[in-house]
């Protein structure tokens, strides 16, 4: 009982932040990939 | 002290100067960087992709999660290791770098993900826990690893 609400615990915060990672990775990438796109247009006038 | 001090401190250091002046002592230590990397790589894309559904598939995931992690263990402290001695020959450089920093700050992550959140749910037996959650972790895992490696190949080119 306890070791299967304990499992339900670690369940829970291994989604969360496992989202929260993903969504900052995206964020991330897509920062990442404008700034190379507005390098360009730069660079190609 | 500051944190450009310590920098300063650890390039001009007999371990800096070592790493930096002798040869091809540096491309050697890099050598076995990355074939830590390839191992670490290795663990994480079976132990993720496994998760997944992906490959390996006639294998428990346990049995694959649990082989892995050992492996992981030994190629990450290869890598720390490999790691710190490289920083030292140019530490200057990686200190004015803004992909040094996403490294060190997504390679904290990792480690804190892998060793608090990831390992502690994946000792439990897997047919226990919810398939969505063991998915959202290999994909949080493999992301994660993966900015590590590109931002580090990302601090040579810039």
């Amino acid at each position: 009982m306890g070791e299967s609400k304990g499992l339900g615990t670690r369940e829970k915060i291994a989604a969360v932040v496992s989202a929260a990672i993903l969504l900052t990775i995206v964020v991330y990438w897509i920062i990442q990939i404008d700034g190379v796109m507005d390098m360009l247009k730069l660079a190609n006038g | 002290m500051d944190v450009l001090s310590l920098f300063e401190g650890l390039e001009n250091s007999p371990i800096g100067v070592f790493v930096k002046d002798k040869g091809a002592t540096f491309a050697l230590i890099e050598i076995v960087h990355l074939l830590g990397w390839t191992v670490l790589g290795g663990t994480v894309l079976a132990t993720d992709l496994r998760l997944l559904g992906v490959v390996l598939r006639d294998i428990p995931s346990n049995v694959v999660s649990d082989s892995a992690h050992k492996w992981f263990k030994a190629a990450l402290i290869t890598l720390l290791i490999t790691g710190f001695f490289m920083l030292a020959g140019v530490a200057t450089k990686c200190y004015h770098n803004f992909y040094f920093w996403v490294k060190m700050t997504t390679l904290l992550v990792g480690i804190i993900f892998v060793f608090a959140v990831k390992r502690p749910l994946l000792i439990a037996d897997h047919t226990t826990l919810n398939p969505l959650t063991l998915k959202l972790v290999a994909l949080a895992s493999m992301s994660i690893w993966f900015v590590v490696a590109a931002s580090g190949r990302w601090i040579g080119f810039s």
